[in-house]
C-alpha cells in the first residue's frame, strides 16, 4: 500500500511531457493581478496539472514536494510558481471538481498541501472499471481493492495504480448505481468487491 | 473697429508681447464698444492691461477676434460707474489717425505727433512760446536742459549738437557724460507727453504779464499764488522747471479725479463718437483696471525702450554699439573701461545680492547675466560639454517666456487668476518643457518646474492644480490625466488614453520581436524609449495591463512586462498530449 499513497517522483518520467508554450513565458509563473488574465491563467493552469497528472500517472499532489517539480520549475527560464499561487490554482481546481484537497494523515499541519487530482472523474473511472470487469468475465466474483489496482489482469489498464481514495470514490458510483457491493469480513474491516453485471 | 488692430496670440491664447512689454492687469468677461456702438463678436473676451497696450482677446473666436490698442493713442480716459442694467464703462479717447496731422505709425515710440499737441495748445488758447513749441518736435532747433552732475546747474542744448561731443557745463566748465545729456534729451521728450496728454483737461495756468488764468474760472491770480483765489484750483505754472512740472501734473492726476470744470474735457470729442473706445466690464473688476490704466499711462514704460539704464542687456549694447562706432580702444584707456564695466558688474551683483527685494528688481539683469555667462561659457573652448549643457539648460529653466502670472494681476474672482495661470502654464509646457518629457509630466514635476520657473513669487500646491483643472474648460491644448493609483499627469490633449496605448502596444510588439518572446520591457526601457518619466511609464504600463493588453512577470529581477499572451492561448491538452478524439 506504501507505493500507492506516496506520490510517484517524477523526476525520470516527466522529461518526455510535452509542455505548451505558454510554460516558456514568463508572465506565466506570476499571478496577473488583472482579473480577466487571471482567469485564462489559472485554466490554463489547471489543464495544464490535469494533463501532466495524467502523462505521469500521478493521482496526488503534496505541494511541499510538488512545488520543486517541473511542473511548477521552468529551469530554462528561471521562473517557478510560488506556494500560494499553487494553492490558488489548486483551490479553484477543488472548486471545479478536477482535484479534492486530502487531509493529511493525521497532522493538521499539513492541512491543505495534499491534494487528489481527478484527471479523471471517479464516474468516468466507474465507467472504467465496469467495461472492464464485463470485458474480462469478473461478474459475481469478489476482488480486493488491491486486487483491482495492482492486479495482473489490471496491467494495461488506466487505472492501474489508481489511488485507493479514488478507487473507492469510484467504486462508491458503481454501488450507488447497483453494480457493485462492498464485502466486510468478519471483523468489519472492507475486504473486497462484488460486481454484478450491468442489467 | 478702427483703432483696434489685429494680434497675434501665444498658443495659450494669450497675447504676444512685444519686447520689454509687461503684463499687468487681466480682466475677464468684457466687451468693446467703437464710440457708441456695440461690436458685434467682441463681447465676450479678456481684457488684458500690459504697459505698452490695451488687448482684447475674445473667449471664443480667439483667432480672429482678438485685437489692441496702443496706449501711446490714448490721451484721455473716462470712466461711467454701471446704472442698472449698464455696466461700467471705460472709454479711452483716442488721436485719430484721420485728423489733419500725419499718420501716426503704430510702432512709433512718440505717442503724440507734434502737430496734434500743437493743435491742442492752439484750442486753449495758450501764447506758446517759440522754445516751448518747438521742443516737441524732433527738429534740430529744439532747446533741452542737461543737469551737470558736478555743480548741478541746469544747461540749456540744442538737440542739433547733442549727437556731438559734450560741451563744457557752463557753470564750472566741466564736461558731461554723454548719458547725462541723453537723460536730459529723453526727460525733455517724456515730459512734452506728460504735458500734451494733460492738456486737453488738465488745469495747466495761462500765464502772461498781468497774472495768472485759473484754467478753471478764468480769474487772473497774482503770479506767486499757488492755488486760485476764487475757486481754489491748483495753479500749475508751464514755465516750471521741467522735472516739477512732471511731478505736479502727475499729483493732479492721481488726487483729482476729473474734477467738474467749465470745460468738460471730453466736451469737444463728444460731438464726434469715433474718436474713443469703451470696454465695457460685466463682470466687475473696471475700479482696479481703471487704477492701473492711470499708473501705466503716467509711466508711460513704452517709451523707455531705449532707456533701461541698469540692465545688463542694455549696458552690453551700449558697449557693443560703442564698440562698433569708435574702434575699440586699446591702451591704458582701454584697460580703463574695462575696470569700469568690472567694477559696474560686481556692484550690480552686491546690490542684487543685498536684500530680496532688491534681488526681485533685479532678477531681469540677474537672468541676462546669467545668461551672457553661459553664452561666454559655450564660445569658449576647453569647457566641458556637460557644464556648458547644465548652464544652458539652467539659464533656459530661469526664465519664463512672459512675466509671471500674478494673483494681484487678474482682475475680479479667482477666475481670472486660474484661467490666466492655467494659460502661462500651457506657454510653459508649450515651450518645450513637455517635449523635452516626452509628452507626459506628472503634476509634481510640473509644479517643481514651474515654480522655478517663476523664481520668485512661487505659488501654492492648491493654485497650481485648480489651474490646471481647467485646461480643457480654456480649451488648451494640455488635460490632466488620473491614473489608477492616483498619479495626475498632463499631457497633449491630442495624446488620448487609447492613442498612449496602442503606441506602447506597438513598440512592445516589435522589441518583443527583436529580443525573443521571453524578455518583455520594463518601465526602464519605456522611460529610454519614450522619455517619460519611470512612475508614468510603469503608471502607462498597468494601465495596458489592466486593460488586458499586458501582463506581468515579477521577479528578483524587477518586473518585466509582456504582450498578454495568457489570454488569448488556447491549448487543448487531451488533444494535444494524448490524441484523444
Amino acid at each position: 500500500m506504501s507505493t500507492l499513497t506516496s506520490p510517484i517522483s517524477t523526476s525520470s518520467r516527466s522529461t518526455s511531457f510535452p509542455f505548451p508554450s505558454i510554460y516558456s513565458f514568463p508572465p506565466f509563473f506570476t499571478r496577473q493581478p488583472n482579473s480577466q488574465t487571471w482567469t485564462s491563467q489559472l485554466s490554463l493552469w489547471n489543464s495544464l496539472i490535469l494533463a501532466y497528472c495524467r502523462y505521469n500517472r500521478i493521482w496526488r499532489i503534496d505541494l511541499n514536494t510538488a512545488i520543486e517539480w517541473d511542473l511548477f520549475n521552468n529551469r530554462d527560464i528561471s521562473r517557478s510558481l510560488k506556494l500560494e499561487t499553487c494553492k490558488e490554482v489548486l483551490d479553484s481546481m477543488v472548486k471545479k471538481g478536477d482535484a479534492e484537497w486530502v487531509s493529511g494523515s493525521g497532522s493538521q499541519v499539513s492541512k491543505n498541501t495534499s491534494a487528489i487530482i481527478y484527471w479523471r472523474r471517479p464516474e468516468e473511472w466507474a465507467n472504467i472499471i465496469a467495461d472492464w470487469i464485463d470485458s474480462t468475465g469478473q461478474k459475481n466474483t469478489i476482488l480486493t481493492l488491491y486486487e483491482i489496482a495492482e492486479g495482473d489482469l489490471s496491467l494495461s489498464q488506466d487505472f492501474r495504480g489508481i489511488d485507493p481514495t479514488i478507487l473507492r470514490k469510484a467504486l462508491d458510483v458503481l454501488i450507488r448505481r447497483g453494480q457493485a457491493q462492498i464485502m466486510k469480513s468478519a471483523d468489519g474491516e472492507e475486504a473486497g468487491v462484488k460486481f454484478f453485471g450491468s442489467q | 473697429m478702427y483703432f483696434w488692430r489685429q494680434i497675434d496670440l501665444t498658443s495659450a491664447r494669450r497675447p504676444v508681447l512685444l519686447q520689454n512689454e509687461v503684463d499687468i492687469f487681466v480682466q475677464d468677461g468684457v466687451g468693446l464698444y467703437d464710440g457708441r456702438t456695440k461690436l458685434d463678436g467682441y463681447q465676450n473676451g479678456r481684457v488684458y492691461l500690459t504697459t505698452h497696450r490695451v488687448c482684447y482677446v475674445d473667449n471664443i473666436q480667439s483667432a480672429t477676434h482678438s485685437v489692441a490698442i496702443e496706449l501711446s493713442q490714448v490721451h484721455r480716459i473716462q470712466f461711467s460707474p454701471g446704472l442698472l442694467r449698464s455696466s461700467p464703462k471705460i472709454s479711452l479717447y483716442l488721436l485719430t489717425p484721420s485728423s489733419p496731422s500725419t499718420p501716426i505709425a503704430l510702432s512709433s515710440p512718440r505717442p503724440i505727433s507734434p502737430a496734434i499737441a500743437a493743435l491742442h495748445l492752439q484750442s486753449l488758447d495758450l501764447p506758446t512760446s517759440p522754445a516751448v513749441s518747438r521742443s516737441h518736435t524732433p527738429d534740430s532747433n529744439a532747446v533741452f536742459n542737461w543737469i551737470c552732475p558736478i555743480c548741478s546747474f541746469s544747461n540749456a542744448m540744442k538737440v542739433a549738437d547733442s549727437d556731438g561731443p559734450p560741451p563744457p557745463c557752463l557753470t564750472c566748465g566741466i564736461r558731461p557724460a554723454v548719458s547725462v545729456i541723453e537723460q536730459g534729451k529723453e526727460s525733455m521728450a517724456g515730459l512734452n507727453k506728460t504735458a500734451h496728454i494733460y492738456a486737453a483737461h488738465l488745469p495747466i495756468g495761462v500765464e502772461n504779464e498781468s497774472g495768472f488764468a485759473c484754467p478753471r474760472c478764468t480769474f487772473v491770480n497774482h503770479p506767486s499764488l499757488l492755488q486760485c483765489e476764487m475757486c481754489g484750483a491748483t495753479l500749475v505754472s508751464k514755465n516750471l522747471p521741467p522735472t516739477l512740472l512732471d511731478n505736479a501734473m502727475r499729483d493732479l492726476v492721481i488726487n483729482e479725479r476729473y474734477s467738474p470744470s467749465p470745460t468738460p474735457p471730453g466736451m469737444r470729442y463728444n460731438d464726434d463718437d469715433v474718436d474713443h473706445i469703451k470696454i465695457s466690464f460685466r463682470t466687475g473688476g473696471e475700479r482696479i483696471f481703471l487704477d492701473k490704466l492711470k499708473i501705466v499711462l503716467q509711466d508711460r514704460i513704452w517709451e523707455r525702450r531705449t532707456r533701461n539704464i541698469g540692465t545688463v542687456g542694455a549696458v552690453q549694447d551700449r558697449h557693443s554699439r560703442a564698440s562698433t562706432q569708435r574702434l575699440p580702444k586699446l591702451g591704458i584707456h582701454g584697460l580703463e573701461i574695462q575696470t569700469v564695466k568690472e567694477s559696474q558688474r560686481n556692484l550690480e551683483l552686491l546690490h542684487s545680492l543685498n536684500d530680496l527685494d532688491s534681488l526681485m528688481q533685479k532678477a531681469k539683469e540677474m537672468v541676462s547675466l546669467a545668461e551672457t555667462f553661459a553664452m561666454r561659457l559655450s564660445n569658449a573652448p576647453g569647457v566641458p560639454e556637460e557644464a556648458r549643457t547644465a548652464l544652458l539648460e539652467s539659464s533656459e529653466a530661469l526664465s519664463l517666456s512672459s512675466p509671471i502670472v500674478m494673483r494681484e494681476m487678474a482682475g475680479s474672482g479667482d477666475e481670472t487668476f486660474y484661467a490666466e495661470l492655467a494659460r502661462q502654464l500651457a506657454e510653459f509646457l508649450d515651450n518645450g518643457v513637455l517635449v523635452k518629457e516626452g509628452g507626459i509630466l506628472t503634476l509634481f514635476d510640473l509644479y517643481a518646474l514651474y515654480n522655478r520657473a517663476r523664481g520668485l513669487s512661487l505659488i501654492s500646491p492648491k493654485d497650481f492644480y485648480r489651474a490646471c483643472s481647467i485646461f480643457e474648460k480654456l480649451r488648451l491644448p494640455f488635460r490632466l490625466r488620473k491614473f489608477r493609483t492616483g498619479v495626475v499627469v498632463v499631457q497633449e490633449a491630442y495624446y488620448s488614453d487609447d492613442a498612449i496605448n496602442s503606441m506602447l502596444m506597438d513598440w512592445i510588439k516589435k522589441t518583443s520581436r527583436q529580443r525573443g518572446i521571453s524578455l518583455g520591457v520594463t518601465s526602464q526601457d519605456v522611460n529610454q524609449h519614450f522619455g517619460w518619466s519611470v512612475t508614468i511609464a510603469l503608471e502607462e504600463l498597468e494601465t495596458a495591463e489592466v486593460s488586458g493588453n499586458l501582463s506581468r512577470d515579477s521577479s528578483l529581477e524587477g518586473t518585466r512586462f509582456f504582450e498578454n499572451l495568457i489570454n488569448t492561448f488556447q491549448w487543448n491538452w487531451k488533444k494535444e498530449v494524448f490524441q484523444e478524439r
